[in-house]
């Protein structure tokens, strides 16, 4: 787990909740390597071979790319995200646009 | 136990997830319920701002502004479970760019077509823009004024803007970009069923026992649909998928029959399928005698290209649908050159693939869901196409029933719900009416109460003859909201552009972001977006969905629905009316056309009120406010009588506060209940009893299957322009870009467009992946780094470019050419050539 466990009301951070499938000839093997990415915590795996997981990271850019990761692996057929929950600072937030005259 | 606040939201994230795959965790826990007590979370249901599947997600507030989404649990179409666009649905509202000031190109201190963008005021704003339209309707006739409108428009802002064009300026040169995607598939949908949309709905993906996908990368497209799929052919015994496509993509993971075929040449295998069945004797007789009729349509109908390009010249029948009546066994007979040799021959997709999806669909124990996108829409026949598929359904009986189901995908969040069910199209009115038919225009004007008269009869431009127009200076003032147009648009060098910068016209554009459209404009306007505003989208399946404004727009922004009602304002009848008009209701002379359109008794007919749902939680509604009464709900009310009391039948949506409380239903709705499967007895109650299954959009209750013969694209590969280029889009883009660029993870990810390539056609040109290249056609150019091992593989001979991206504008390269009945342009195939740049 890549964060200190913080009690109070404040949160500054992503959170993310999702659904993976694996491929089911290759589900061992992926779930372990999934297992060991930072951040990633599996929660519950079913017959279907589907995981459960979280995601934790500092900013929705790093859990974007960490949803990118864990889908371009191997043995997995898709990451369906759930749930997101995102609070960072505003400034950090607004990146992308493109600049104009 | 003292939890964290971290820990809160952890928990919420994993038990979301672990229930939409109906796992239950130890404390679980629903955003909707939990958050909003412990976090101050508001919660509250919308559907997603981007594709056509439209899945349900929640909502969470804070302090005025979006924090979280949850995929909606209690949404019958993502059941819980989000894709990775909508998953970073909130941030589109936050990009840094968002406009929030009109801005007005000036020079001195006034207009000016060159000068540079100035921050006005709205009433400014509107000034000039009221000039420009009185100047032109006054100088030329409403033939000169034009919109440009949005399957992402609200149901309410599409119907509003309809009715501003078609009843207040009395043209009807007003189209939607859904033109760019849809329009074959309504095309079709008319032809073989007389009523628009799919008879199935998304549980066919449950019920099938195989899934044809034509021209459709649901992978990335569809992601949600997609997962649907995945999970009936990875826990049904015996379930198949079958893939077929211009170019290897993500589907072809889970294909058990994948296929890469020339372009044009679905047209081939389709009627080859047709001509199996009929060889094998495998159709249903019983199906066919009760249920359906036989027609041939015109051949050699031109590419819908300017009449003076030599193409539409050498036609036979440019432009021409004419449908006559034919037998089966005449139909049989046309269709026997195409037989497994010769689809084999032309598609390049081997014998043994062909012949296995022909058995597939003649397999009567079988349920087949077939799926399409743009592959079959944006193609120069491609309204045939859509027929051609229909054709095989009907010859199975496998139609209309769980998991027997043709099934026309969509690509934009309302393309049904706005563009198809509001008819926002230059020859179309709400519910399946047309402007050509007296009979329907009477209805409009009756719902409308305006004179008879008033609605013109003749169709106006569509999308594509929009651009030629404003390049033309036919039309001079311009209307464009809730599309990135100049960057859609194909041909864009030669019509686009110098439609728009045409020193004769005035240009608007309607945007949060500073598109590439907007650039091109004269005017901008800064427009609120998604839940900043009331609205209601209707997906796919023929799924109503209403959601409240959760937040403020930014100061300064405003909904369409604002600038098209305060817009109107400007406008005396007496200034845009002719005198025979006039003549027939006087009284209406002095009135502006927002009394006419807006206070009409029926639009104004909800007094203000409070919006709040049944959680206690409070909502704010902008144009309630400024306008005073409840417009959004008199809007869709008023547009509802299309459906409950119009010409064509089973067009009923629910009422507005029904839907403020279901997720979504699909129509027809009677008595409260939705409809799953169109024209079936038991679930459709428009079926007359005892029929058991009665298309009725037909008069005759019966559907028709319309032999169309494969004619080649307009544009093939020679020696000069040796490759074929396919257009289209990837998972982490929508459409343009205009939103989705705005988020830096999803911009991070894929910022920006590749040339997709076969390895070996690379190498042969001297390239390496990642090497600078230039695709050129005979239009246009555009240089991008070229990719040989992405997601996208396509075949050698054939490149693949997506066109989300505003600095690599491929729509510079593609060509213009249109399918002539639907005039929808086919982005997918035309001619060029890579080379060093």
């Amino acid at each position: 787990m890549s964060h200190e466990q913080i009690e109070g009301e404040e949160y500054t951070g992503c959170i993310v909740g999702a659904v993976v499938q694996l491929k089911p000839d290759a589900e061992t093997e992926t779930g372990q390597q999934m297992a060991e990415l930072e951040g990633v915590e599996i929660h519950h795996e079913d017959e279907q071979s589907r995981l459960v997981i979280t995601m934790e990271t500092a900013t929705s850019k790093a859990a974007l790319t960490l949803t990118e990761q864990i889908q371009n692996m191997g043995g997995v057929l898709s990451v369906t995200p759930v749930y997101q929950h995102c609070e960072e600072n505003q400034q950090q937030d607004q990146q992308g646009g493109w600049k104009w005259r | 136990m003292a939890v964290s606040r971290r820990g809160f939201i952890k928990s919420s994230a994993a038990t979301a997830a672990a229930a939409s795959i109906n796992v239950s965790m130890p404390a679980i826990v629903q955003a909707m319920d939990f958050d909003a007590e412990k976090n101050k979370i508001r919660w509250d249901k919308a559907p997603c701002r981007f594709c056509g599947v439209g899945c349900s997600v929640l909502v969470g507030t804070k302090e005025g502004r979006v924090i979280a989404t949850q995929a909606d649990p209690k949404s019958e179409v993502n059941k819980g479970i989000n894709c990775i666009k909508g998953y970073f649905l909130s941030k589109i509202m936050y990009g840094k760019d968002r406009l929030t000031t009109p801005l007005l190109r000036m020079k001195g201190g006034k207009f000016h077509k060159e000068g540079e963008f100035t921050p006005v005021s709205w009433d400014v704003a509107f000034d000039v823009m009221a000039e420009k339209w009185k100047k032109t309707l006054k100088e030329k006739g409403p033939e000169a004024v034009g919109m440009f409108g949005s399957g992402q428009w609200t149901i309410m802002e599409g119907y509003a803007a309809s009715k501003l064009m078609k009843a207040g300026f009395r043209s009807n040169n007003i189209d939607p970009n859904a033109r760019h995607c849809m329009a074959s598939a309504v095309g079709a949908f008319m032809r073989a069923f007389g009523s628009d949309e799919p008879m199935g709905c998304y549980d066919d993906l449950e019920h099938a026992d195989a899934f044809v996908l034509w021209g459709s990368n649901m992978a990335e497209m569809h992601p949600i649909l997609w997962t649907r799929i995945t999970n009936t052919r990875l826990s049904k015994p015996g379930a198949e998928v079958h893939v077929l496509s211009t170019y290897e993509h993500r589907c072809f993971d889970l294909g058990d029959n994948n296929m890469v075929f020339t372009p044009q040449t679905d047209m081939v295998i389709l009627n080859f399928i047709a001509n199996y069945i009929i060889e094998h004797k495998a159709y249903d007789q019983t199906f066919i005698d009760k249920h359906v009729n036989f027609k041939e349509t015109a051949t050699d109908i031109g590419y819908g290209l300017r009449p003076e390009h030599p193409l539409e010249q050498k036609a036979q029948n440019p432009g021409k649908g004419k449908m006559s009546g034919i037998t089966f066994k005449a139909y049989a007979e046309m269709l026997k050159p195409y037989t497994l040799e010769h689809a084999a021959e032309l598609s390049g997709v081997p014998k043994e693939n062909l012949l296995r999806l022909a058995k597939l669909y003649a397999n009567p124990k079988k349920k087949i869901t077939s799926l399409w996108t743009m592959g079959f829409n944006q193609h120069t026949r491609g309204v045939w196409t859509n027929g051609l598929l229909y054709n095989i359904h009907l010859l199975m009986g496998k139609i209309s029933e769980p998991g027997n189901s043709p099934f026309s995908l969509t690509g934009q969040p309302s393309a049904c719900g706005t563009a198809r069910e509001v008819g926002t199209f230059s020859h179309r009115l709400p519910a399946d009416l047309v402007v050509k038919k007296k009979e329907h225009r009477d209805f409009a004007e009756s719902v409308w109460k305006l004179p008879e008269g008033t609605i013109p009869a003749k169709p106006g431009y569509h999308a594509v003859q929009h651009n030629r127009m404003l390049k033309d200076g036919v039309i001079n003032a311009y209307w464009s909201m809730c599309n990135n147009n100049v960057q859609a648009a194909a041909n864009m060098n030669e019509e686009t552009l110098p439609g728009w910068r045409n020193p004769d016209n005035f240009i608007v554009v309607s945007d949060p972001y500073p598109t590439v459209s907007a650039m091109a404009a004269d005017l901008i306007l800064p427009t609120a977006m998604w839940v900043e505003k009331e609205g209601a989208y209707g997906n796919a399946e023929r799924r109503t969905q209403v959601w409240r404004q959760q937040v403020a727009p930014p100061s300064g922004a405003k909904s369409d629905t604002w600038q098209l009602m305060e817009f109107s304002k400007r406008f005396k009848l007496k200034d845009v009316w002719p005198a025979e008009l006039l003549a027939k209701s006087p009284e209406l002379r002095n009135k502006t056309l927002y009394d006419v359109l807006y206070r009409n008794g029926t639009v104004d007919k909800f007094p203000a009120q409070k919006v709040s749902d049944d959680r206690g939680n409070s909502y704010g509604n902008e144009e309630m406010d400024h306008f005073g009464f409840y417009v959004q709900k008199g809007l869709f009310e008023e547009y509802r009588l299309f459906g409950t009391t119009g010409p064509k039948k089973g067009h009923d949506l629910a009422a507005y506060d029904q839907l403020h409380i279901e997720h979504g239903m699909r129509w027809p709705v009677v008595d409260g209940k939705e409809t799953k499967w169109r024209y079936r007895e038991g679930s459709d109650p428009f079926v007359p009893a005892g029929s058991e299954l009665y298309f009725y959009g037909n008069k005759d209750g019966r559907a028709n299957i319309i032999f169309a013969p494969y004619e080649q694209p307009p544009e093939m590969p020679d020696e000069a322009f040796d490759m074929w280029l396919c257009t289209g889009r990837v998972l982490e883009h929508w459409h343009s870009g205009t939103m989705t660029q705005r988020v830096p993870e999803l911009y991070k990810a894929v910022p920006d467009a590749q040339i997709f390539m076969h390895p070996e056609d690379a190498e042969q040109r001297g390239f390496k992946r990642g090497d600078l290249a230039k695709v050129e056609s005979r239009r246009g150019e555009i240089t991008a780094l070229v990719e040989t091992r992405g997601r996208n593989k396509p075949p050698k001979g054939l490149i693949f470019v997506p066109w989300f991206d505003a600095r690599r504008l491929i729509n510079k390269v593609t060509l213009d050419a249109t399918d002539p009945l639907s005039k929808q342009t086919d982005y997918k195939k035309c001619a060029v050539r890579v080379v060093k740049a």
